[in-house]
């Protein structure tokens, strides 16, 4: 809708749009014989800026148009209501000339964001610490700081019909495959009309190309460095304004077992703790699995004298292997989820009370044998080792049909299992492109995948991405 | 309709994608039946045949590249509707259809036999049926490169089978036990090597994949088929030196299988059961050619109109579907060994047929490019 020329009409509109919000100002000026309404939200609006740069020149005015007195860079012009209301929720100031349709709009947001931080959910033990934080420009500055090139493309969008969400997308031109780009571009176009909160789980869902995929089909990272290194070989970096984390994509199932530390240590290091944590992700997939097929179907499979230990173990316990596990699995979630969820000191506790005491009582009490406290807690350490949250949380929850598979058919159903699992992961795909390789047994698909390679060896990974054109 | 949905992503596979499919296709139902099938009859020849058999193979594999991968560039099912007139390719293409869900049936039903027989012997066979036959038909809906990375995936199975057979090998090595010795006449030997003949080139598979390669990789394939083909040889005469060094022929005619025999003997102080965990092993190696199987019948019903319909995950679904029928009525331990043999000489049937119509079509193409 066009702005009338009258202030007070444009103010009665104004109002009722933005509800009577009491945090909603109008102020009125003379400005060079003529009234001008300034329009902002106080609460959201920088002080200094309205009183420095714009109040201040147009009262010292000497007579030269409004738009060349106002010093600040972020100056647009609207006669429409609807970019008008967006740019004063935005944070704008907007000014009218009586007799103006026209609408300055001058930018003048009070940045309250939390300075550039350590990072918490990825920590490495060398390197950089920086994280991202809320602020949308702070994560573009940030990005741009590390990868001071002219081939770094940045495009915004607007995404969420109500929240006009700014989403960013990067990606080093020349490196990444224009194709995806395109893809991206176009599925960003097709869901930015959605009225949706834009969030990361919106975005991967927009840019996921399988909707039952049960691994995490993008890397979710509050690192700059990471960022960086992605973008280097060929990936595309989604931010998303108030999220401190940046989605990078298309990337490998591979790419979930990698870690900074695996660069800035030695290569045999690196590998040996690549090594472990593959392992540990199979063993947190496995071992329960495993314990129940063992102590259920064959246990003539291990050493006599283990065998006969887990016998004792299991002499008095009332409950199946498989309640065992689901016990003990169940109770290490709830004591997971309940030290997340609350304060941290108390949050010590919960795994003082839940570790040792449940422990020792679930024992002595003979609901769950030994050997099943401690397969569950080398499970819960093993998925422990897993860097990246949401494949910890897709590999605890692939667990459980492994569980009742051996259950029902031991070892072969076990087997099964895995090849499902294989099978799932070749098929899945992200942005058109594959997102599970076969490594084993040629050496070079095996570099920075199963092992990390001594530096003259750790040549550009490929930098491009099979397109889907 | 987004990018994806209206790409036509035209199919192709590399070299070393091939040399898996191929690998773990040719191990699939013959790794651990092959030295044994009538071992009693031919006994240490075997090894002989064995080789001989792998050198026949190696000249197929020439040809089928000759005929198959250089002369056209196209994959077998596109071949036949193209060339033929549409009665004879949809006859063709149906009859392949059936042999490639029953090949799929048996090589399943001689899995769900093997597992009943050694793991779980409880277990009602058609549950078995049913759950390998599922997960062949899931991943037969998967594109030719996914199940080749499947099969990539669980070349490691077949990895810890090799150094198992190496490890026994090691243990009771006595080189005049593998002697080929010739002594039980030239008809079981012949017998015995058409059956040896079956178990490489992966012939069904090739006759669609080499097509598939691009044209530079076209050499680079042979290569990769020839190594595929020596590599499953070797396997093939581990497994039949370690039979020969543990069992007498009198003793391998009553054991079934027994190389996972020969495996108990590998147990340790940390794991005792290594046979169950080679036949878990070998579980995974057998699925693929259950998959592959599925997947090249899927393929050939959705040639069966003019274009290439696209829809072989539904196909393959409807096939394992069809298989699970028969399958439901066959439990006799006999019966599949009967349906095993109908299946090998099929395959040999097959094999010289389709050489044929291929030396004929590069004959007609060599001389209609000559005469143009």
């Amino acid at each position: 809708m066009k702005m009338n020329n009258s202030i007070e009409i444009n103010k009665q509109w104004i109002t009722d749009e933005l509800q009577n919000s009491s945090d909603l100002t109008f102020k009125e000026v003379l400005y060079n014989g003529s009234t001008c309404m300034i329009v902002y939200f106080d609460t959201l609006v920088d002080a200094t800026i309205i009183n420095e740069h714009i109040l201040r020149p147009m009262l010292d005015s000497s007579g030269g148009p409004l738009q060349s007195d106002i010093s600040i860079i972020g100056k647009e012009e609207s006669d429409q209501l609807d970019i008008i209301i967006h740019a004063i929720i935005t944070g704008n100031t907007v000014i009218q000339q009586d007799g103006s349709a026209n609408f300055l709009l001058l930018a003048s947001e009070l940045h309250k964001d939390r300075t550039v931080d350590v990072t918490t959910n990825e920590r490495v033990i060398r390197g950089s610490k920086q994280a991202f934080v809320e602020l949308f420009e702070t994560n573009i500055n940030l990005i741009r700081t590390y990868i001071a090139s002219p081939k770094l493309a940045i495009t915004y969008y607007k995404m969420g019909e109500t929240t006009k969400s700014k989403v960013a997308v990067a990606y080093l031109k020349g490196a990444c495959d224009q194709g995806i780009v395109d893809n991206l571009h176009q599925k960003i176009i097709e869901h930015s009309h959605e009225d949706i909160e834009v969030r990361l789980g919106f975005l991967k869902r927009v840019a996921q190309d399988d909707r039952f995929a049960f691994l995490p089909l993008m890397l979710v990272t509050e690192r700059p460095d990471r960022v960086k290194a992605y973008l280097a070989e060929g990936k595309i970096a989604l931010i998303v304004q108030d999220n401190a984390d940046v989605i990078i994509l298309p990337v490998s199932f591979w790419a979930f077992f990698q870690s900074t530390d695996d660069y800035n240590m030695s290569w045999a290091f690196g590998s040996m703790i690549r090594l472990l944590r593959f392992t540990c992700f199979l063993l947190t997939l496995v071992l329960p699995a495993l314990y129940i097929s063992v102590s259920t179907f064959i246990p003539y499979l291990i050493p006599t004298e283990i065998a006969l230990t887990l016998q004792s173990s299991l002499q008095y316990i009332a409950m199946p292997p498989i309640i065992e596990i689901l016990f003990m699995l169940l109770t290490l979630e709830i004591i997971r989820e309940a030290s997340i969820r609350l304060a941290s000191p108390i949050g010590q506790t919960i795994g003082v009370v839940g570790g040792i005491i449940l422990g020792t009582a679930v024992v002595q009490s003979n609901l769950v044998s030994t050997m099943a406290i401690i397969i569950a807690s080398f499970t819960g350490l093993a998925s422990f080792v897993i860097p990246y949250y949401e494949m910890n949380l897709s590999v605890r929850l692939i667990t459980y049909p492994i569980i009742f598979s051996a259950q029902l058919f031991g070892l072969v159903g076990i087997v099964c299992c895995m090849m499902l699992f294989i099978i799932h992961l070749s098929r899945m795909k992200t942005l058109g492109s594959p997102y599970y390789q076969a490594t084993f047994p040629f050496i070079d698909s095996m570099r920075d995948t199963l092992y990390r390679p001594p530096n003259r060896n750790l040549v550009k990974r490929s930098r491009k991405q099979p397109s889907t054109k | 309709m987004t990018v994806i949905g209206t790409m036509n992503i035209r199919e192709h596979i590399t070299p070393r994608q091939l040399f898996v499919i191929v690998f773990v296709l040719q191990l699939g139902i013959q790794m651990f039946m092959l030295p044994y099938g009538k071992s009693w009859s031919t006994g240490l020849e075997n090894m002989l045949i064995i080789l001989s058999a792998a050198l026949v193979s190696q000249l197929l594999l020439v040809l089928l590249w000759v005929f198959g991968a250089r002369g056209y560039r196209m994959n077998l099912y596109t071949w036949l509707t193209s060339r033929l007139s549409r009665v004879v390719s949809v006859t063709i293409l149906f009859l392949l259809a059936i042999y490639f869900a029953c090949s799929a049936l048996v090589d399943t039903l001689y899995l769900t036999n093997t597992v009943r027989i050694w793991v779980l012997s409880t277990t009602p066979s058609f549950v078995l049926l049913v759950v390998f036959i599922a997960i062949g038909a899931y991943g037969a809906g998967s594109s030719l490169q996914s199940i080749a990375n499947i099969s990539q995936t669980v070349i490691f199975a077949i990895a810890i089978i090799g150094v198992l057979l190496i490890i026994l090998i090691m243990r009771e090595w006595d080189l005049k036990m593998i002697l080929p010795i010739w002594h039980v006449g030239e008809h079981n030997v012949i017998s015995v090597w058409l059956r040896c003949c079956s178990a490489f080139t992966a012939f069904e598979l090739l006759l669609y994949a080499f097509p598939l390669l691009n044209k530079n990789d076209r050499r680079k394939g042979l290569i990769a088929v020839t190594w595929a083909n020596w590599l499953s040889a070797l396997l093939y005469l581990m497994g039949t030196a370690v039979s020969f060094l543990l069992y007498t022929t009198e003793q391998m005619h009553s054991i079934t299988n027994p190389l996972f025999f020969a495996m108990k003997k590998l147990h340790n102080g940390l794991i005792q059961g290594i046979d169950m965990i080679a036949i878990c092993l070998w579980i995974l190696v057998l699925l693929i050619r259950t998959m592959m199987c599925l997947f090249m019948a899927a393929k050939a019903i959705d040639h069966l109109s003019r274009q290439e319909q696209h829809k072989h995950e539904l196909w393959s679904w409807i096939v394992a579907g069809c298989c699970l029928i028969p399958g439901y009525f066959v439990t006799k331990h006999e019966w599949i060994d009967q349906l095993v043999g109908y299946r090998l000489n099929t395959t040999l049937i097959l094999m010289g047929l389709m050489t044929i119509v291929f030396f004929a079509a590069y004959k007609r193409g060599t001389a209609a490019r000559g005469t143009g």
